[in-house]
């Protein structure tokens, strides 16, 4: 074995050793060996000056000690106390010609001894080389004992620190495995011993915690103020098609075109029972409601002329009940259920929402079942007022109350889009009634006698998505008799009020009728419009962004609607007509978005909607057809990222036009100044905020 | 003739093969990561072994994953959820029902290794928008054919 000390760079020594003809470079971190070795050195260099050989290095504070060696010079070459490393840069010195220069700058600050005192440095060096060398390597061993040591110390805390981990975690599974929000806790005293008797179910603090993990908080709201072209207030002024949807919205385009404060605020939490596999996953979301117009004051509230408020949802929802189909989801109570919109109209031309139950999410083939159940009903009887004594005697239904059966296949690839199925159908108990109904002469207090009202409906929908949340959406649906799509009960006891009262009218006008006389002696007629009813819609929405500075919405909509009677009314010059109890309203629009800076978009809408027979009972449009064009344009503050991008604060002009045959309808705004029988036009200017999140 | 049949033929041999060839859809479809039960990983990791066992040899070994529909999950469950889907873009289909969280479907998407013949991990991805049955898309990092529930095929 043969070891050579080549330099020292304290901390390090660099060695050379070799058990046979190879050597090998090897560096040691040994301050004791370096430091007894440059003062080797240094002796060696002092005892060279004394006879007049040695000579002082240029910078001796920079460089601490070299020992020139000629088996080692060509890898340790130099060492500095500065840079610990400086050895192996020199080494790589060697490799690049170019460092040549540099290198032998720093060579060598201690020149080899003369050879007058030759000899004897090379003996006492020599001898002090092989002690220290065998030394070093003793050391070096030492040191490899050392750091494996502490390894193997480091790995014994590690394995420590894993195994009370895994403790932890098994306790926590433990709590979580009780599968109850009650978790029991011992009651301990000051001393930690469990007090006898004091054990009592508590809230675990995982679930209280989870309460806020757990929670989440959304909104939508719109809320702006404007003025009309004659100065003064909105007011109620929304232009929109008379005889409007069946599932109202707009007819017309909502950009600039809304007249309300509305907001909808949505509470949720997630995992109730807690995070545990074992236990059903419970979701709980409540959303409130409140709305005001036409009043724009500082501060609205229940005092305000038509503030409204309320809650439009409050439902449970459960999965992971069905252990061997976790996925299946239940719910429970009032929601929105899978409603679906135009939303340049605002118009949710298939919304059954309501309370029920229901289970989705059922994995059925390449898509997925939905199934619900929800019932709607009016207070037709006036049950939370003054009941009438007819309606007290009525010991037959009670409020007339609309059954909806919904299902749905959603969600079925096709390769090129997706296709969803919709089955609906509905049932409402007929009943005999006394209520209040609008006729020609004013209100008129009669009995109704209808019968039950069934109906049946659905259809289809299909969704193409083209990327970065552009997509063409079309949907095509067809209902008969109560079936029209709406959950709501509204639509069929306003058909059955229409009835009432068109029977009525051709009463007071002398047309044949089935007016009869009730038991207590008012106007009783049968009606059972419902029954003949039908709805038929076909929509389509696409929504385009096809850069980040431009964004497209188009849409267009047909809706067919029969409300199962002819319609009688009266024109303003009094004269009494009939008009069908169809009408067909179409309605086209675009809204282009355009970004000219991050923030900073100019919007704009068009839309176009035609009516071919209006049926309300009063006014000049009574039994016409009409147009309306409206026009929006629209400065606005918002986030580039696509056409639904939120927040937007809007500066607005709208323009609205419309047919003469419309003139005084609610296509002129349906208020003052625009509902009069000469405008044909109006504007509206105002800012407004929409955020949704 | 000879010349427009060249041309034709030139035109079919250069057009067909990459209509034929299979597209990766390149959109990042997860929005955000989901750990589901033990539960549901042991049922739908059965689902993806008998959907591959039954369909593997007509899709081949590439890719090597299949990105599984693997639970339900709650919109409220997710924190910050509304810039994860303003920022994603494949969240389509949510915002053609917009207004509102009660319709948002997440979907809980987990990574099944064909080679391992199991989930690559105890986590996964929640998606809005899927692609296509049986097509080949990107969740995240990985590189996937979709196959749904793998109820279907």
């Amino acid at each position: 074995v043969g070891v050579k000390i080549c330099s020292t760079n304290y901390p390090w020594v660099f060695i050379q050793h070799t058990t046979g003809s190879r050597w090998k470079s090897q560096s040691l971190w040994n301050p004791d060996i370096s430091r007894g070795f440059a003062k080797k050195v240094e002796e060696e260099q002092e005892r060279g000056r004394n006879h007049g050989e040695g000579r002082r290095p240029k910078n001796s504070t920079n460089l601490k000690t070299t020992l020139w060696n000629e088996e080692c010079s060509k890898d340790f070459a130099i060492s500095s106390r500065q840079a610990p490393f400086t050895s192996v840069k020199a080494r790589v010195s060697f490799i690049n010609p170019l460092n040549q220069e540099k290198t032998r700058e720093m060579d060598s600050p201690v020149g080899p001894p003369r050879l007058s005192g030759l000899k004897f440095t090379l003996v006492a060096s020599l001898a002090l080389l092989t002690t220290d060398a065998l030394f070093a390597q003793n050391a070096g061993q030492s040191d490899v004992d050392a750091l494996k040591t502490q390894m193997n110390q480091m790995q014994r805390q590690y394995e420590q620190r894993i195994e009370a981990m895994e403790a932890k975690m098994k306790s926590l599974e433990s709590n979580a495995n009780s599968g109850s929000i009650l978790n029991t806790r011992v009651l301990t005293d000051a001393d930690g011993k469990e007090m006898p008797g004091k054990s009592q179910p508590m809230l675990d603090e995982s679930f209280l915690k989870s309460l806020t993990r757990n929670f989440t908080f959304n909104v939508y709201m719109r809320a702006g103020v404007a003025f009309n072209g004659s100065g003064g207030a909105q007011g109620n002024t929304t232009f929109v098609m008379p005889d409007n949807y069946v599932g109202g919205g707009r007819s017309t385009s909502r950009l600039g075109n809304e007249n309300d404060f509305y907001t909808e605020l949505s509470w949720n939490q997630a995992h109730i029972l807690g995070d545990s596999p074992d236990v059903a996953d419970v979701s709980f979301r409540a959303t409130m409601q409140a709305f005001s117009s036409p009043v724009k004051a500082s501060a609205v509230n229940t005092g305000t002329p038509g503030f409204g408020i309320g809650f439009v949802e409050g439902y449970v929802e459960m999965k992971n009940v069905l252990k061997s189909a976790p996925e299946i989801t239940f719910w429970g109570g009032q929601r929105f259920y899978d409603r679906w919109n135009i939303d340049p109209e605002d118009y949710f031309w298939l919304n059954t929402s309501g309370f029920g139950v229901g289970v989705y999410n059922i994995p059925a083939g390449p898509g997925t079942l939905w199934i619900a159940w929800l019932g709607n009903n009016n207070d037709n009887l006036n049950e939370n007022g003054g009941i009438s004594l007819f309606n007290q005697a009525n010991d037959h239904v009670g409020n007339l109350y609309k059954q909806t059966f919904d299902v749905r296949y959603k969600d079925i690839d096709i390769g090129f889009g997706k296709l969803s199925f919709v089955l609906i159908g509905n049932y409402v108990k007929g009943d005999t009634y006394e209520s209040s109904f609008s006729t020609l002469v004013g209100n008129v207090t009669g009995v109704v006698k209808t019968q039950d009202m069934y109906g049946i409906g659905g259809g289809v929908i299909w969704d193409y998505n083209f990327g970065n949340k552009s997509e063409l959406r079309l949907s095509g649906l067809y209902g008969y008799g109560a079936t029209d799509f709406q959950g709501n009960i509204g639509n069929q006891i306003g058909a059955v009020n229409n009835a009432w009262s068109n029977q009525f009218n051709r009463f007071l006008v002398g047309k044949p009728n089935t007016v009869g006389v009730a038991s207590n002696g008012d106007p009783e007629v049968a009606v059972n419009p419902v029954n003949r009813n039908s709805e038929a819609l076909a929509t389509a929405m696409f929504i385009w962004n096809p850069s980040s500075v431009f964004s497209l919405g188009v849409w267009a909509n047909w809706e067919y609607n029969d409300n199962g009677t002819n319609a009688v009314g009266i024109d303003n010059n009094a004269n009494i007509k009939v008009a069908s109890g169809s009408r067909n309203i179409v309605s086209a629009g675009v809204r282009p978005v355009f970004w000219v800076a991050d923030n900073i978009a100019i919007q704009g809408a068009a839309s176009f909607s035609y009516i071919d027979n209006v049926r309300s009972q009063t006014g000049a449009a009574f039994g016409r057809s009409g147009e309306e064009g409206i026009f929006t344009i629209a400065p606005t503050i918002k986030p580039k990222g696509g056409y639904f991008t939120r927040p937007e604060i809007r500066l607005f002009a709208t323009f609205a036009a419309w047919s003469n045959s419309l003139k005084g309808t609610q296509a002129s705004g349906g208020n003052v100044p625009y509902n009069n029988a000469n405008a044909n036009y109006g504007w509206l200017f105002g800012s407004q905020m929409e955020i949704w999140f | 003739v000879s010349r427009l049949g060249f041309l034709g033929f030139t035109f079919l041999f250069f057009a067909l093969p990459p209509l034929r060839a299979e597209k990766l859809d390149n959109r990042n479809f997860a929005i955000d990561t989901c750990c589901p039960t033990p539960n549901e990983i042991r049922l739908a990791e059965e689902r993806a072994r008998n959907y591959w066992t039954k369909n593997g040899a007509r899709f081949g070994s590439n890719p090597v994953y299949l990105a599984v529909v693997t639970s339900k999950i709650f919109p409220s469950e997710i924190q910050l959820l509304w810039p994860k889907l303003i920022n994603s873009e494949t969240t389509a289909s949510f915002f053609s029902q917009r207004r509102g969280f009660s319709n948002l479907q997440l979907k809980g998407i987990m990574i099944f290794d064909t080679r391992k013949g199991r989930f690559v991990g105890n986590c996964g991805f929640i998606s809005v928008d899927t692609p296509p049955l049986g097509s080949v898309a990107r969740f995240d990092d990985y590189i996937a054919r979709y196959i749904g529930f793998g109820n279907w095929g």
